[in-house]
């Protein structure tokens, strides 16, 4: 069965491990093999979009793809790209969940005899899920657990509250 | 590099910086924006500094001169490193 590649994994509880398939051949060979399969229908988030602007410098003629005209970074602190200095080439939606782009459609293939309220560790979400915004960018999720209730899986996006900590 | 083990902050060579462990047990979702790096929290008032844009020299001068200031810290953020 062919995975799609995967950022990395967090399967700290050592959870059995729901395999994700994007192909016919693959989804029916897991069911040959006993496996619950569960299609899902690839939508994108509107969340998972972020704001670009292709400035053009009118003097030196060099291009700089950026967030906005006023933005932070780490390392250079605030950057400007005011009007007087900066042509606007070209302003787009840019979409932050790199997989599946050609993709309609994916399933979930379960491990073999699931138990009703068993966690279970999704290695690669089909589902565009926002997890958070950082450097200007949204961040999608990779992986997370879901409860299988006999069903569907119960996918816990609480779990991605916990991107952040405070204190 | 600095590092967070059991809710608490640690420089690179394993010197104790500070405890991050909001009492109230504030999330993202409690936090209002106000500026690029700065939210107001819904629950107790205060202003919050996110390390997003921050220098490792600015958080630990932050955290050393303004002990009080809470901090906000993503674990995307390649400057931390989360220990388990």
């Amino acid at each position: 069965m062919s995975r799609i590649p995967k950022r990395h994994h967090t399967n700290r509880e050592n959870l059995r491990v729901v395999e994700t398939v994007d192909s016919e051949a693959d989804l029916n060979k897991a069911i040959e093999n006993g496996h619950v399969t569960l299609f899902r229908k690839i939508e994108r988030n509107p969340k998972l979009y972020s704001r670009c602007l292709l400035l053009r410098n009118y003097r030196s003629g060099r291009y700089e793809e950026v967030p906005s005209r006023s933005f932070y970074t780490r390392h250079a602190g605030k950057q400007e790209f005011p009007e007087s200095e900066w042509k606007c080439m070209h302003r787009y939606d840019h979409y932050h969940r790199y997989r599946r782009a050609d993709k309609a459609w994916a399933a979930y293939v379960l491990p073999l005899l699931p138990v009703v309220g068993e966690r279970l560790y999704i290695e690669d979400i089909i589902e565009d899920i926002f997890v958070q915004g950082f450097w200007h960018k949204p961040i999608s999720a990779d992986d997370g657990v879901a409860v299988w209730n006999g069903k569907d899986l119960e996918l816990d996006e609480a779990q991605y509250a916990k991107s952040h900590i405070v204190g | 590099m600095l590092i967070i083990k059991d809710k608490k902050i640690f420089s690179d060579d394993g010197t104790f910086l500070r405890v991050i462990d909001c009492p109230r047990g504030v999330s993202g979702s409690d936090l209002t924006q106000t500026s690029d790096h700065e939210f107001h929290c819904d629950k107790c008032e205060k202003q919050i500094v996110a390390t997003d844009f921050l220098t490792e020299d600015s958080i630990v001068e932050l955290i050393t001169d303004k002990p009080e200031t809470c901090l906000k810290v993503s674990r995307f953020d390649p400057l931390f490193r989360f220990e388990p």
